[in-house]
């Protein structure tokens, strides 16, 4: 009886090992990975001005002027659109600016940024907006996410898409599927993935390049009252005279907190939101921003 | 000519007629079970499955269905269908050939949350999609009394299946970062099954 057994199962056990050169399994991992587009210096700011008309695609903040909206294509630049119509607004004329995330208006001139600079634009006849200054590292601080480091000599006008597809090894290979020093195998796997995706992991920069899509860039928010022109970043708060609009100057900048968010001029007074509370500060002399008080709330 | 087509015809409908007939007198169609044990060598990997095969047998022909459970390197639930054919050596032992086609159903364990170097945490949002299942190879029966059975066989086996996993990371306070990674795993292995039949 055990030979009638013995003998398959001996048989069939060694066919199956004589087979298992031939069994290869085969996995792979498909991901998108983000390639920056370099231009010079000069060749964007030679292009900041009004050009042709884009698509909308990832759009910001918006500002109303007369019969103009500008409204921000996240870090690249600020579409123009005829709204002398309501019914039927028309996009007229586009604004490459890389790296902009904010922009606020007095008159005829519009200020944003372009990742560390802060651009003046003359909008008074916004199909030909054009240049007129550019403060440089008026906001050093940007972030990127990823151990992905820019060419700090050029700039960041894009990031180009691509799609690749590797081999990887299929993983779970303990018996019954059971991996053993399983948190070591994330780790490893986490280390590598930071240093193949630039659209991944955490440096700080002061170049003037731009975070890729998603990261969180510049935390700068602009509000302009009297004479100056306020920017909030992470921390601090920035102070540009602006008595001649074309020609901002730096003044100062002074340490709030951490987690600013936002900024919002009233009656003489700023009020700065960050993510844990509200601060205040008196403008009664616009060139020395005093604070006047605080309240914190749980943190938003 | 007609007459000859109708002739060739009827001979032909008439031998297929009593054919039928005699098989009917010989085969009886039987409802069988079969259970399955079986080690699933792979590449580098080696685990195990369990099947059932719940069919018909007719003559020397069988088909079934059946599912199973597959730990090779990813749990799943292969669902197929099964055909086999024995062929009589001796003393009412059989050899036969099978071959199981379906679908693999992932059921993978739910990962544990990835140790990271992120200053934030991150969410992982898996979705499997199940694929191809193939299994073919051949075996011996030993036959016992009652109609039962004991199975020993060998076969090249294929599952499939996808993931689409999406990690969802927290950039400074408001912003998000969704990366997408898709991923397919394709495992084949050799399995050696045990069974009975009953």
């Amino acid at each position: 009886m055990l030979k009638k057994i013995f003998n398959p199962l001996v048989t069939f056990t060694a066919l199956a090992l004589l087979m298992q050169g031939c069994i290869k399994d085969h996995c792979t991992q498909t991901c998108s990975y983000f390639v920056p587009v370099y231009k010079t210096s000069e060749e964007v700011r030679a292009n900041i001005k009004s050009n042709a008309p884009r698509e909308m695609e990832r759009t910001g903040k918006l500002y109303i002027r007369g019969n103009y909206i500008f409204l921000n294509e996240i870090d690249k630049g600020i579409h123009i659109i005829d709204n002398s119509v309501p019914t039927s607004p028309k996009n007229v004329a586009f604004v490459d600016i890389p790296g902009n995330m904010d922009m606020a208006v007095k008159g005829n001139t519009l200020y944003a940024d372009a990742y560390t600079d802060l651009i003046t634009l003359d909008i008074a006849d916004p199909l030909n907006a054009k240049t007129t200054n550019i403060v440089e590292n008026a906001f050093p601080f940007r972030q990127y996410y990823g151990t992905f480091y820019a060419d700090t000599s050029k700039v960041i006008v894009d990031w180009v898409k691509r799609d690749t597809t590797v081999n990887m090894d299929c993983g779970n290979s303990g018996f019954f599927g059971i991996d053993f020093n399983k948190s070591e195998v994330f780790m490893y796997n986490d280390v590598a993935g930071l240093s193949n995706y630039s659209n991944d992991g955490r440096s700080l920069s002061s170049s003037k390049s731009v975070s890729p899509f998603g990261a969180g860039g510049s935390m700068a928010r602009f509000a302009i009252a009297g004479n100056h022109l306020y920017s909030v970043t992470l921390s601090d708060l920035n102070v540009f005279e602006i008595s001649a609009p074309q020609n901002p100057s730096f003044i100062s900048k002074i340490n709030i907190g951490w987690n600013i968010e936002t900024i919002f001029p009233f009656h003489q007074k700023l009020f700065i939101g960050s993510t844990t509370g509200m601060y205040i500060y008196g403008i009664s002399n616009g060139s020395n921003p005093v604070k006047e008080g605080q309240f914190l709330h749980v943190q938003s | 000519m007609r007459k000859r087509i109708v002739l060739a015809a009827a001979i032909f409908l008439t031998l297929g007629l009593h054919l039928q007939a005699q098989q009917k007198t010989l085969f009886k169609p039987v409802f069988h079970s079969i259970e399955q044990i079986a080690m699933v060598n792979g590449n580098n990997a080696v685990s195990g499955a369990l099947q059932t095969v719940n069919g018909v047998g007719y003559g020397n022909w069988f088909a079934g269905i059946g599912a199973g459970l597959d730990f090779y390197r990813y749990r799943s639930v292969p669902l197929f269908l099964d055909l086999r054919r024995s062929f009589d050596v001796k003393k009412g032992n059989k050899l036969f050939v099978y071959a199981d086609g379906g679908y693999n159903l992932p059921w993978v364990k739910k990962a544990e949350q990835p140790v990271t170097i992120w200053w934030w945490p991150a969410e992982v949002e898996n979705k499997y999609k199940g694929g191809a299942y193939i299994d073919a190879g051949f075996g011996y029966t030993v036959q016992f009394k009652g109609g039962n059975a004991l199975l020993l066989s060998t076969g090249y086996s294929h599952k499939y299946f996808s993931e689409k996993r999406t990690t969802t990371r927290m950039i400074g306070e408001n912003d998000k970062t969704k990366d997408i990674q898709k991923f397919t795993y394709s495992m084949n292995r050799l399995m050696i099954k045990l069974g009975w039949e009953f």
